[in-house]
């Protein structure tokens, strides 16, 4: 194990490498000039000039990329060209909000998904099993940027139960310390700051969590029906085992493996797929920061968020390969 | 193909127990008979097919004419509720005009058509590259399967997103872009963005089928590793990647839809003689903008492709189980 | 196994009763609304309560007291009015930005010399009280109001406006420098005013006393006023921008009725009443201002029916249709400043021949499109200035849309097959109509209105592709003149006729064809608009743009489209809100009143 964990890694570093340099090269595919975009329609080649060697993009690339990657070594991304904010700083600002949705959308994903997903295998072919198909599927035939809407208008403005959008309402009192809300406020023993926070999360984590629950509940149950005709689960319940312990302690465990695959690789999903969600619920996450910079040709930002991504992402994929041996101990990483 | 296997069906089924097993497709196929859902699933899917093919025979009017005066009907059968600009409906529109006064059911009845071949088109070739790099990753273990895990790291954590845009921004105007409305560059797109979460799922099922006794059985009569591979560890990994797949459709439907959110969707099509006019994905788009004031331009696109995911996911199901070996009798 | 469609069917039919049920109950149902608010008056009045909790002391049936004393007594009004933006602004340094996103922010922290009246382009005094121009209008003298402070407690006199106009023209100004270095740009002073340094209008700007500034001009500037009252043309407090430097854009002081709080990336800017406000017949009626980033067009108009917010920009067009009468909102309509126009490219051969610029004049049911793609706010355009301009030209008759005629012109020019492909700089290339990729205020919808023309067009015989490209590419793209015909509007920066004719049809200083006006070599429309841009009289340039507007008609070296009347959304209780055509307005009038 922990020699499998060296050599991840290091793996790990090259993998971040070669992450680093994709986004560097393909960033610089998208035409149009960061300066022109920057500068607009009035812009005269002398202000360009001078816009391209402030933002260093007069040295050749290869020179450019060197630079970046010492920079962020260093734990310096660069200066959004559009705002002048170091990117660094934003990102420790914007990201904690997208972790929050993205988090809130794998806790309702996961803790409906999967009980739904063994429910309808134990009740196969039964009407709960093709309604919450039909419910999970609906889920997945609809846009969240409609989906969204949806929500909005039936919590929000119909049933005023829940906000329409935003982190928090528009007059409240919070001092960041690490940027999640849920976890601040808990620190500084705010409860109601803690309860607005949760209110504003439910929506856009319930919107977010449809595509993952769906998935997640059908690779469940096909993954439980595989479980429930093998013979150690037969000899279980021959035992005269109650039904309910069949299931969680000896097929559940079994069946979990795919389904920890596809949680895994959901979670990629709720990172990039959060851009839609927070744009329908104005929630300031990198997603829309990620976009609007893409629009706006804004080298550094994109760079930055996508790199931070990536060594998300490559974190939980060594998650959910360390996952699988604790669930599976017949799997052997170092083999 | 269907056919044969429906006239033959018969004899083999009543010989189940007693013949030696006949081929894994007609014993499947018989069971898959028997499941109403998958039936049900079937006839959905094919009739997707036919609305993409017959499309031009099947729609009233020309999807790309505007009614001029016309614009922004609701259907004629349409109930107050859905109607809050209460106009009267015309009944040659039997699902209304959209904004500009064009017939949707004729759009919705192109748009099968692309979403049809944005949906299969990628999805044939993620299922492909998909399972094989991940059965061969999962099978070899060991460097082979680091060095391809990896790589699927690198693929898959660079967001989606960012990769559509770039491609569609940089070759938007080469002649890819210019292919079919822009759809060959889509296809592309989608495909190399999607095939990885394949490829993961396979190997993370072939790690944990690889360790079974059965396998290990094989090796010891020295099966050949490809012909493990491809009998003993592909079915029995089918269904997880029967799911990916039936949900794969739908997310490339939509994924078009949201290209076209960010302003990177397909061409609007000019002239009715272009192989693709719309999408289902632009129908969506065109209809979010006008929930409030035109619900039905929005509901017609949803059903759509709400019917097109349930008869993929129905079939897929049914095909899992006529494929398990161990469910022999049941469904 | 019968039983099994069963199942499946009621599933199915739940199904589509979600969906039809999420869809339907879009549509808004104003009772259930109502009943909120009221529940919103119990719950959210503390003052209210306080008397109540008294009279429960003194009265015997506490429950009932409650309930009456609720509802009966006025519920306090809202602190705070908050707008819904589309987007972030992009920086509230005035001097540095264009987009009116920061521009609407800035109106309420800080002032100019003169401003905008109320729902005019009328300058008027603001920081001045009065002025006096010099006969050749080369300068220009400023009695400054008396006793007004910065919010950080810094004088405003004389001596900062000049430090202000030093910010912003001067290169060598270290501020000034800084933000260069920091790859900002001061756009619009080089565009309203000619330049930097030497190239600048404006020669020089003196302190005579505390409460009098002279401008001297280097030549006269028609617009001058017009100019000095933008949006970006108002004044720091010099001690913050010698402070902050090129961090003023997070740090706004000014002199407003608001004062700057909080900036909450994309989430919201707060701004407070600013209690020491110089002007107190026009003192802010609100505690705060709240400006929230809501980038979705139905959820942003979904927060105002769910009242959190009060008011808001950028609404689809069908949507204003659908709130025109609803009880719970307020419609408001910008006075029309914005054209959106279809422009040729003239380094297309084709494009030259007048007649086949008519076939498309002509071609084009401008009418069919405004009715039906513009929610209602949509006026038909027949010249480059809005009809609210006061060069707009009231004589000329438009172009009728007829399709046999264009068709008959297109003949007489030689493409009685039609026309579907052209020549672009020497090579053939597909006739291509690009439509724009984001919704503007002249073109709400741009794919509509572009399948729409080229539905129109194909009639006529001439057969458009459609294509767009990202805003950016397609602004590079544009000016590169890559495009052979393509959708663009303007929206008029302050109230002169220069803004919009000469901004597209004056020629470079040189007299060269420019991008913007789709290259178009046209001396004669140039030199007669350069020579309006430096008239004082208002007569004589009123006269020589109505000229310009012949010609261009006359010419038709553009299409013009549509002139809209962007919409605004307000909750039924606010009040005081005048929508200024430039697309920022002061919110000191701004009232949010009590609901009931």
């Amino acid at each position: 194990m922990g020699r499998y964990l060296i050599k991840r890694s290091l793996t790990l570093i090259l993998v971040l490498l070669g992450v680093s340099l994709l986004v560097f090269g393909f960033v610089r595919l998208i035409p149009g000039d960061p300066a022109v975009v920057m500068l607009g329609e009035r812009a005269t080649p002398e202000s360009i000039e001078r816009v391209r060697a402030q933002l260093g993009l007069d040295k050749p690339v290869y020179e450019q990329y060197l630079i970046f990657i010492a920079n962020a070594l260093r734990g310096d991304l660069g200066t959004s060209v559009l705002r002048q904010e170091p990117v660094t700083r934003e990102i420790l600002r914007r990201f904690p909000a997208t972790i929050e949705l993205a988090f809130g959308a794998m806790i309702v994903a996961t803790f409906l998904g999967i009980p739904l997903g063994i429910l309808s295998a134990v009740k196969r072919n039964s009407w709960f099993d093709a309604s919450s198909m039909v419910v999970a599927l609906t889920g997945v035939s609809m846009p969240i940027f409609w989906l969204g809407l949806m929500l909005i208008f039936l919590f929000a403005v119909t049933l005023h139960w829940l906000p329409s959008g935003a982190r928090l309402d528009a007059n409240a009192q919070y001092e960041p310390i690490t940027n999640l809300v849920l976890l601040d406020s808990l620190l500084q023993a705010n409860l109601a700051l803690f309860a607005q926070g949760l209110r504003h999360l439910i929506l856009p984590a319930v919107a977010l969590a449809t595509i993952p629950m769906a998935i997640i509940a059908r690779m469940t149950r096909s993954s439980m029906l595989e479980v429930l005709n093998q013979d150690y689960v037969r000899t279980a319940r021959a035992k005269g085992l109650k039904e309910r312990s069949v299931i969680l302690r000896h097929a559940l465990r079994n069946a979990l493996l795919p389904v920890i695959t596809v949680v895994g690789l959901q979670v990629g999903i709720l990172l990039s797929g959060a851009i839609l969600t927070e744009t329908v619920f104005s929630w300031p996450g990198i997603g829309r920061w990620l976009v609007d910079a893409i629009y706006a040709r804004d080298y550094p930002i994109v760079q930055g968020v996508t790199l931070t991504i990536a060594i998300i992402f490559v974190l939980i994929n060594l998650v959910v390969d360390i996952l699988y041996t604790l669930v599976d101990p017949r799997v052997r990483l170092d083999a | 193909m269907a056919t044969t296997a429906v006239a033959g069906h018969r004899p083999i089924d009543q010989a189940i127990n007693t013949k030696p097993p006949q081929g894994l497709w007609v014993d499947a196929w018989s069971r898959l008979k028997k499941n109403k859902a998958a039936m049900f699933g079937l006839v959905l899917v094919i009739g997707f097919f036919a609305l993409a093919i017959f499309g031009p025979m099947l729609a009233p009017h020309d999807p790309l004419k505007i009614y001029d005066g016309k614009s922004f009907l609701p259907p004629v059968w349409s109930p107050d509720f859905l109607n809050p600009t209460n106009k009267t409906g015309d009944p040659q529109f039997f699902l209304g005009t959209d904004s500009i006064g064009r017939d949707v059911l004729s759009r919705l009845i192109y748009g099968a058509r692309v979403s049809l071949v944005v949906a299969i088109v990628p999805t044939i070739f993620i299922t492909i590259l998909g399972i094989s790099l991940g059965l061969f990753a999962g099978y070899s273990g060991g460097t082979i399967d680091n060095l391809l895990m990896r790589f699927t790291d690198i693929v898959y954590s660079f967001p989606d997103l960012l990769f559509f845009v770039v491609v569609m921004f940089a070759l938007r105007d080469s002649f890819l872009g210019d292919w079919a409305n822009g759809l060959i560059l889509l296809f592309g797109a989608l495909a190399i963005v999607n095939w990885v979460g394949i490829a993961r799922v396979v190997r993370g099922s072939t790690l944990s089928i690889k360790e079974k006794e059965f396998i290990e059985a094989a090796h010891s009569i020295g099966t050949s590793d490809q012909s493990i591979m491809q009998r003993h560890i592909l079915p029995n990994i089918l269904s997880p990647i029967i799911i990916i797949t039936a949900f794969a459709v739908p997310r490339l439907i939509i994924t078009e839809a949201v290209l076209g959110y960010l302003g990177l969707g397909l061409r609007p099509g000019t002239s009715s003689q272009e192989f693709f006019v719309t999408s289902w994905g632009s129908l969506l788009l065109e209809g979010q903008t006008a929930i409030n004031a035109q619900p039905w331009m929005l509901l017609a696109p949803a059903i759509a492709v709400a019917l097109v995911v349930m008869g993929f996911t129905f079939l897929g199901d049914g095909l899992r189980d006529a494929l398990d070996p161990r469910m022999k009798g049941t469904g | 196994m019968q039983s099994h469609r069963l199942k499946l069917a009621l599933p199915l039919a739940i199904f589509v009763a979600l969906l039809v049920f999420a869809a339907c109950s879009a549509p808004a149902a104003p009772p259930v609304v109502q009943t909120v608010v009221v529940e919103k008056v119990q719950t959210g009045a503390p003052v209210v309560q306080t008397q109540v909790v008294e009279k429960i002391q003194t009265s015997a049936p506490v429950v009932q007291t409650v309930v009456v004393q609720a509802t009966a007594a006025p519920a306090q009004a809202p602190e705070a009015f908050v707008f819904g933006a589309q987007g972030e602004p992009v920086c509230l340094d005035p001097a540095v930005i264009t987009d009116g996103i920061s521009g609407r922010i800035i109106n309420q922290v800080y002032e100019g010399l003169v401003k905008f009246d109320k729902d005019t382009t009328n300058p008027v005094p603001a920081l001045a009280k009065s002025w006096t121009t010099s006969d050749d209008g080369k300068e220009w003298t400023f009695k400054l109001q008396e006793g007004v402070k910065f919010h950080d407690g810094t004088d405003f006199n004389a001596d900062a406006v000049v430090k202000n106009f030093d910010y912003w023209g001067n290169t060598k100004n270290p501020q000034h420098d800084a933000q260069i270095k920091a790859g900002q740009t001061f756009e619009y002073y080089e565009a309203q005013f000619g330049g930097f340094d030497e190239n600048s209008i404006i020669e020089k700007v003196e302190a005579v006393d505390p409460t009098t500034v002279k401008f001297t001009l280097r030549q006269p500037q028609g617009p001058f006023l017009n100019n000095l009252a933008m949006f970006v043309f108002v004044f720091a407090s010099p001690t913050a921008l010698e402070k902050y430097g090129v961090d003023t854009c997070k740090n706004p002081v000014g002199t407003g009725p608001y004062k700057f709080v909080e900036w909450k990336p994309n989430e919201q800017v707060t701004l407070d009443a600013n209690a020491d406000y110089w002007d107190k017949a026009n003192a802010p009626k609100m505690n705060r201002v709240i400006v929230r980033n809501i980038p979705n067009n139905s959820a942003r108009l979904l927060a105002l029916a769910a009242g959190e917010i009060n008011a808001l920009e950028g609404m689809e067009p069908r949507d204003v249709a659908a709130i025109k009468d609803d009880p719970r909102f307020k419609l408001l309509l910008r006075p029309t400043n914005t054209t959106g126009y279809l422009a040729f490219n003239y380094n297309v051969k084709e494009f030259n021949d007048p007649k086949v610029r008519q076939a498309f004049a002509q071609a084009i049911n401008k009418k069919a499109i405004v009715d039906a793609l513009y929610g209602g706010t949509g006026l038909v355009a027949k010249e480059l200035q809005p009809p609210s301009l006061w060069g707009y030209n009231p004589n000329i008759t438009d172009w009728a849309y007829d399709t046999e005629a264009a068709k008959k012109l297109l003949a007489d020019a030689g493409f009685a097959n039609g026309l579907s492909e052209v020549t672009l700089n020497g090579k053939k290339v597909p006739l291509e109509l690009w439509y724009m990729p984001v919704s503007r205020p002249y073109y709400p919808n741009p794919k509509d209105i572009g399948t729409a023309m080229a539905a129109d067009l194909a009639k006529a015989g001439i057969n458009v592709s459609l294509q767009t490209v990202d805003w950016a590419t397609y602004l590079d793209r544009r000016a590169k003149g890559e495009l052979p015909l393509y959708m663009l509007g303007w929206t008029g920066d302050n109230g002169d006729p220069d803004n919009f004719v000469c901004y597209f049809f004056c020629m470079s200083a040189d007299d060269k064809p420019l991008s913007r006006e789709g290259f178009v070599n046209d001396k004669e429309l140039s030199d007669l608009l350069k020579k309006a841009a430096s008239t004082i009289d208002k007569a004589e340039r009123t006269k020589m743009y109505q000229e310009s507007e012949q010609m261009l008609h006359d010419k038709i070296l553009r299409v013009f489209i549509a002139n809209n009347q962007p919409p605004l959304a307000l909750g039924a209780n606010v009040e005081g809100y005048i929508p200024n055509p430039t697309g920022t307005e002061y919110f000191n009038t701004v009232q949010v009143k009590a609901a009931q």
